[in-house]
């Protein structure tokens, strides 16, 4: 009788403890989603802070960016430098600067950065789970003094990746998106979204002229965005 | 007889020792490698190319294959948990440690490395221009990912490189990815993972524990996720050739052994008496593994297979004793068959003794164990027989002589001149065979012949996992460091910079010692006074406590270069030799990255001092047929030697005629194995040897003990315990061992038939000497 008890209140417990378990991943997925976009055309404002110990004062640049979830992604900075980012989706990097020709890039880095900027901005939550241990964060110092919203943390789990990077957090402010990258060396740099626009899909001509939009003066950038190939290096 | 007793009592203490001392620690090797010869006569080289090949040995890939990307990833997190737990194994790659490691020693020489990015623009651009450079990388979005804080790395030029050396070392060989391979039906997704066994990849003991290990993880795996999982590596191929080579020691050991002894018991009709062949051949095999393991630390599997068949040799000074030593003792001629006993193990030494001059690691063992064998065998029959036999020894005398007057009537229409003539015309043939036709097959993929598993595994894991060539690489060597980039460098200009860039090789990954110090130079223009840094974070408003600091460290910094072999220590194996010194000279690797052409690499190698390609199927087919040429002539000279041997004992010119048994019954067997289709290699040419020593040991009896009827009935008994044993060979599963066991097969039937034509001559130039002729 008391076997049959204890085996019964074992039995409770396990169900309990899987479905808080199964509960707390549950919303942990549902905040994640919450702060990643859901659509396939945006265009937004950006403002970076880059955060080094021995410099008086954070490294702040800005600038535009466009998404589509067909052809990639143009991340321009206009202030204090002009250089364009372009991530397309095939896998191929590009950088652009005033009166420059597009040059390919074949970094490490970049090739991680545009997958991974891709995939945050396509909401890919399977892609951020098998690449990242995924928590909600207790504390972040430099978050908390901003805001109290909730914060998304996410730590990588390839070990080539954490030697360099040692964790990515994200969170909701206002209407604003924070993406905060910490290294290794606790050095910190926080992306701001802000302004975000959304297109409706498959209305090519808004799309064209929201691409269009990221930078007035250098056309270049949405042509190659969408015919990357035609910049490719010769080598 | 003093001598004798004396060298059976330190032989036999010797064994007794080693046998006490190491009944634990037997090693038994199945390294492949002893089939094949050294690829290099040059020891410098051989070092080289072993160092790397040991590396190899050790490592071994696992890579699942499945149609679901989560599947692939639980089954690949459950491997590496579960690799982890055996004790032997460690995941190959650099750790979070040895790369913390890594950094930390490259960081003491950043000063002298560069990427050749940053070379070219210290090289071109002004201070100003790469002060605002690095000013607006600092703004660049993935601008904050460094190895080393700001103020160590304002500039992360130390960051970039260790990005671009890790990169060139690891080419993400571990990272899932979506594949089409001819083996799969449409795509799939794969992910490796590459293991190192720690010790004994090549021990038989570690063998089968890792085996069983590893396939019971390969079953878990395939039940509890929907994934196949495939295996590479050489270890796969040594446990497979060790457990094979195994099995068939038990099976022809103990078949060889059963025969044997129902043959002699039946012969016999004596326990007794079978005590002595039984001891001789445990004393013999004993002293043989005793002296070969004392000799080279370890006892191949192959000799172990070979030295089973050796019952067969050592049995026979038993046999012949059986048969002569009541009437020896009767007419006091024990010395005759002594005479006979010792002439017959002096033609079995030196012809086993040539399989040490094959230049074969397993053939040598075999040589040492089959030399010491056979005279430890020897010595026990000449010590302990008379201590143990009674005198004289019943023999069967019904069956065996009915089946040798069968055997000799045909003979018997075969006069000695005839058989002569004959002798001559075949040996003709086989010598026109020899020169003028396609005889031979040197290849040494014919030596072990893998399951089609296993091969398809291997193939496939590496059309998908591996970057470079397999077995097709390059050696530079030369007296320093710096030669050794002078060379590859002049190597590289004939084959194209580009081409060369996705090699594997340190020259690839370390600057060279002279591109080091101009790097050190060069980078002055960044620490110095008003140069790229201070000028930069003074346009950032920090203070240049920073630049002083920096402009310290690089003043300074040691004036040592970062050699390779300081980096490669922290790289795991094989890539930690892929440069190694040897007696003052380095010698450097460089692995080709697949789909290279092949033509240009070697052209430009052989255009450039110290530089030399190495295929290691081509040049082991060549070092092979070398073998086999030399071998040829190792038993040429064997049969002068015991022809020199023979006049010595017979002093008459007449007594070389003895060697027409042995040298007909090679050149025969030569030519029924070419009619059998099998082409020469090395191991038949080996086989030859057994058959001069055995046909030698026929024909000297036969001549010594005056052919009578107890003597050829003794070398009957002797041709079938030796076909007992060979014989089996015959069947055995590895190419290599069947080759040998056929030879001997066809060669000692032939060798006995022959022996009976030659001893009717004997038997009527001494007619009458014994009674019962």
């Amino acid at each position: 009788m008391i076997r049959l008890f204890v085996c019964s209140w074992l039995v409770v417990l396990i169900g309990v403890a899987s479905t808080v378990s199964s509960a707390v991943a549950g919303q942990e997925q549902t905040r994640l989603e919450a702060l990643l976009p859901q659509h396939c055309f945006f265009t937004g404002n950006f403002l970076q802070k880059r955060n080094i110990k021995s410099l008086p004062a954070p490294l702040v640049s800005q600038g535009r960016f466009f998404y589509s979830c067909r052809a990639g992604l143009i991340w321009h900075i206009d202030s204090p430098i002009m250089e364009t980012l372009i991530y397309t989706q095939a896998g191929l990097q590009f950088e652009i600067r005033p009166g420059q020709q597009p040059k390919q890039i074949n970094s490490r880095l970049h090739s991680y950065l545009s997958v991974f900027l891709l995939n945050l901005m396509a909401a890919n939550t399977d892609y951020l789970y098998k690449n990242f241990k995924v928590d909600e964060a207790s504390s972040s110092v430099e978050l908390d003094k901003a805001s109290k919203g909730s914060l998304i943390r996410l730590t990588p789990l390839s070990k080539s990746v954490r030697r360099g990077l040692k964790k990515i957090e994200l969170k909701e402010e206002g209407s604003n998106r924070i993406i905060r990258i910490v290294n290794v060396n606790q050095e910190s740099t926080e992306l701001i979204i802000s302004d975000v626009e959304k297109y409706i899909i498959g209305d090519n001509q808004i799309a064209s002229s929201a691409c269009s939009s990221v930078s007035k003066e250098n056309s270049l950038l949405c042509d190659v965005l969408l015919q990357p190939q035609r910049y490719l290096s010769k080598n | 007889m003093l001598l004798w007793r004396s060298l059976f009592g330190i032989a036999l203490f010797f064994t007794a020792v080693f046998f006490i001392r190491s009944h634990d620690a037997l090693t038994i090797d199945t390294d492949l490698k002893d089939l094949s010869p050294s690829l290099s006569e040059e020891s410098g080289l051989r070092y080289a190319l072993e160092s790397l090949s040991n590396g190899l040995e050790k490592q071994f890939i696992l890579l699942l294959v499945g149609h679901d990307v989560d599947q692939i990833t639980t089954a690949h997190n459950f491997l590496i948990q579960n690799l982890a737990e055996i004790n032997n194994v460690s995941l190959a790659g650099l750790d979070e440690l040895q790369t913390a490691a890594m950094l930390e020693e490259l960081k003491a020489y950043r000063f002298r490395l560069l990427t050749p990015e940053q070379r070219q623009s210290l090289t071109y651009s002004s201070v100003e221009k790469l002060a605002v450079e690095a000013q607006e990388r600092l703004f660049r979005l993935g601008g904050s990912v460094t190895v080393l804080p700001f103020e160590q790395d304002p500039l992360a030029w130390f960051s970039d490189f260790t990005a671009y050396l890790l990169a060139a070392i690891n080419p993400q060989q571990d990272q899932i990815r979506e594949v089409s391979n001819e083996s799969f039906d449409g795509q799939r997704y794969v992910q490796a993972l590459t293991a190192t066994i720690q010790h004994g990849a090549l021990e038989i003991a570690t063998q089968e524990v890792l085996s069983a290990q590893l396939l019971a993880l390969e079953q878990e795996i395939k039940e509890r996720y929907s994934v196949e999982l495939y295996r590479s590596g050489v270890f796969f191929f040594t446990a497979d050739a060790a457990k094979k080579s195994k099995r068939e020691m038990s099976l022809i050991g103990a078949s060889s052994l059963l025969g044997i002894f129902v043959l002699l018991i039946y012969v016999f009709r004596s326990l007794l008496v079978l005590m002595l062949p039984f001891l001789s051949i445990a004393l013999g095999l004993g002293f043989a593994l005793a002296a070969t393991h004392s000799v080279f630390g370890a006892v191949h599997i192959l000799t172990i297979v070979f030295g089973a068949s050796l019952v067969g040799v050592v049995i026979d000074y038993s046999l012949h004793y059986f048969y002569h030593i009541g009437e020896e003792r009767q007419l006091n001629k024990n010395r005759q068959l002594y005479r006979a006993l010792l002439l017959s193990l002096v033609t079995s030494l030196v012809g086993f003794a040539a399989l040490s001059f094959s230049g074969l690691a397993a053939l040598t063992k075999l040589a040492v164990f089959a030399c010491s064998g056979i005279a430890m065998a020897w010595l026990s029959v000449v010590c302990l027989a008379p201590l143990l036999l009674p005198s004289p020894i019943f023999y069967e005398n019904k069956l065996l002589p009915r089946l040798l007057t069968i055997i000799q009537k045909p003979i018997a229409y075969v006069s000695q001149r005839l058989f002569l003539v004959a002798a001559a015309g075949v040996m003709c043939v086989c010598l026109v065979w020899l020169i003028f036709g396609e005889n031979s097959n040197d290849d040494p993929r014919l030596f072990y012949k893998p399951p089609a598993s296993i091969l398809a595994q291997e193939r496939l894991v590496s059309s998908i996992v591996s970057h470079y060539e397999p077995g097709r690489y390059l050696i530079i060597e030369g007296e320093s460091v710096a030669q050794v980039y002078e060379r590859f460098d002049r190597w590289r200009l004939l084959v194209g910079t580009d081409t060369v860039q996705s090699f594997a090789t340190i020259m690839n990954w370390i600057p060279s010692p002279q591109t080091q110090a101009e790097n050190f130079l060069l980078q002055n223009d960044l620490y110095k006074k008003q140069g790229v840094i201070e000028q930069m974070l003074s346009s950032l408003g920090t203070s240049n406590a920073i630049a002083k600091n920096l402009q310290h460290s690089y003043l300074q910094v040691s004036q040592d270069n970062l050699t390779p072999q300081v980096f490669l220590q922290y790289l795991p194996e094989p890539l930690n030799n892929l440069c190694v010194q040897y007696q003052q000279r380095e010698y450097c690797f460089v692995l080709i990255s697949k789909g290279s052409d092949m033509r240009l690499i070697r052209s430009a190698s052989e255009q450039t001092i110290g530089v030399t390609f190495i295929n290691t199927v081509a040049m082991a087919e060549q070092a092979l047929k070398k073998q086999r040429v030399s071998a040829s002539k190792l038993l040429l000279l064997a049969y002068v030697l015991i022809g020199f041997i023979l006049l010595l004992r017979f002093r008459s010119m007449n007594s070389l005629l003895m060697l027409v048994v042995p040298g007909a019954a090679t050149a025969t067997t030569i030519l029924i194995l070419a009619i059998l289709g099998q082409s020469l290699n090395l191991f038949h040419t080996m086989a030859l040897f057994l058959i001069l020593g055995l046909g030698m040991d026929y024909v000297i009896f036969s001549r010594e003990m005056y052919a009578s009827q107890r003597t050829l009935q003794a070398i009957l008994l002797s041709a079938i315990t030796t076909v007992f044993s060979f014989g089996l060979l015959a069947f055995s599963s590895v190419p290599v061992v069947q080759a040998f066991g056929l030879t001997l097969l066809i060669g000692n039937v032939l060798n006995f038939v022959f022996a009976l034509i030659f001893a009717q001559h004997y038997s009527e130039s001494f007619e009458g000497v014994y009674g019962n002729r």
